[in-house]
Formats: structure tokens, C-alpha cells, sequence
């Protein structure tokens, strides 16, 4: 993922690689982000879907999604700036 | 486990023949021309403050490595004056956030634990995208 894309929303969020990106659910406490972006990308539906998703997690899969998307997306923009 | 280790410490620490100041890099250049081992170096010095003070003598490291793995060293003189050192890696897997540690059992993180961990992470990649890559948190956008 480049830092430079703009959110990326799953059309069919059904896993957890199908989540939305790093920066997005970094923030997902707010939700604001998440629903501002479905509204940028006229995905409502699938967003709605993506933070259904999102409330059934236990404590430890949200920490787990949120640690995960955050060293995908820190590796991600170390090795944009390494290039 | 210690080819990761050593990795991650060569990273940081290096071999000892680079004495580079990054001080000069930062202030001329900002990002130009570091090295992977540079940039770690910088997002530990972040890294190294989430957790509060670090006790008097103690050297702290912890940073991203990789895009499964963060790690936490520390290093210190004891009260005996010998050298001690301690290395914390934690894994992402499938079921978890897995804990390593020579000498000491594996474990998933859990509780208090994990959520401090989730916090630290959380704070690092708000700082470190802030004051290493100069770039916005949110949309990650370059900072004017």
C-alpha cells in the first residue's frame, strides 16, 4: 500500500486482510475516518458491513487487526522512503 | 529466533564501524539517502520513550521491524556492575500476538498486557509518521 492512496474499501469485507487499511482502522475508536471515507467512495453499504464486522471482534482481534494493519502500513512507508 | 534477533540488533546497534550522526541527517536532509537501519533508528528513539521513564543507565530500543514483528530491547548495568540485557519479540500470528523471549515461555499476549502493547503501537505510528516520515497519521499525505 502506498501512503499516498487514498482509503481502500473491500467490496466484499469478509476477513480480516479484507479490512480496511491501517490509517483507517488506527482510528476505528472514532469511526468518523471509516464512514467519511465510505461517503468519499460511495461504498456505504460495504462499509456499514466492514463495522458490523468490527463490532463482533473480541478485545483481542481488534488488537491484533489494529497491530497488524499498523506494521503492515509502517514497513509500507519505510520502504517507500528508503526508495 | 536469534537469526531475528540479531537482525533486529545489528539494525540498531550495527557493527560498530558506521558512526553515522544522525543529527547532521536530520536537520540538512531529511530522509535522503538513510538507511533501513538509520530509519529504525529513528523510530526507536520514539519507540523507546511510549513506555515512560527509562531508568537511570538503562538503554531502551522498540520499534517496528518488519511487517510482523516488533521488538523490545533493553539493556543495563546491575547492581553487581555486569552487562545485562533483555530482547522481547512480539509476533504476529493468526490467533494472536505472540511474545518471545529467550529462556521463557511462549505466550500469546492477553489483558492489561495487550492493550498496552495495542496503546504503544498505536502511539508510535502516530509519532513516528509524524516526526520521522513527516507525513499525516490519518491520511498518511505528506505534511506541508
Amino acid at each position: 500500500m502506498s501512503p499516498n492512496n487514498e482509503y481502500q474499501i473491500p467490496t466484499q469485507p469478509s476477513t480480516e486482510a479484507d479490512m480496511p487499511e491501517a490509517h483507517v482502522s488506527l482510528h476505528a475508536s472514532k469511526l468518523m475516518p471509516l464512514e467519511q471515507a465510505a461517503e468519499l467512495n460511495g461504498a456505504r453499504g460495504d462499509i456499514e458491513n466492514a463495522l458490523k464486522q468490527r463490532e463482533t471482534l473480541t478485545h483481542e482481534e481488534r488488537s491484533r487487526l489494529i497491530i497488524g494493519q499498523v506494521s503492515t502500513y509502517m514497513a509500507s512507508v519505510r520502504k517507500d522512503a528508503l526508495n | 529466533m536469534a537469526h531475528v534477533f540479531q537482525k533486529a540488533l545489528q539494525l540498531l546497534v550495527g557493527t560498530g564501524q558506521s558512526g553515522i550522526d544522525l543529527r547532521y541527517k536530520k536537520s540538512s536532509r531529511p530522509l535522503g539517502g538513510l538507511t533501513e537501519r538509520e530509519l529504525l533508528q529513528l523510530e526507536s528513539e520514539i519507540g523507546s520513550q511510549l513506555f515512560g521513564p527509562i531508568p537511570k543507565g538503562h538503554r531502551r530500543s522498540f520499534f517496528n521491524l518488519d511487517e510482523s514483528t516488533w521488538i523490545w530491547h533493553e539493556e543495563w548495568v546491575d547492581e553487581k556492575g555486569a552487562w545485562q540485557q533483555s530482547t522481547t519479540r512480539y509476533e504476529l500470528h493468526d490467533k494472536g500476538i505472540l511474545k518471545v523471549q529467550e529462556g521463557i515461555r511462549y505466550s500469546f499476549l492477553e489483558g492489561d498486557e495487550l492493550q498496552n502493547l495495542t496503546l504503544a503501537v498505536q502511539m508510535y505510528y502516530e509519532r513516528v509518521m509524524r516526526e520521522v516520515y513527516h507525513r499525516d497519521p490519518q491520511t498518511g499525505h505528506k505534511l506541508a
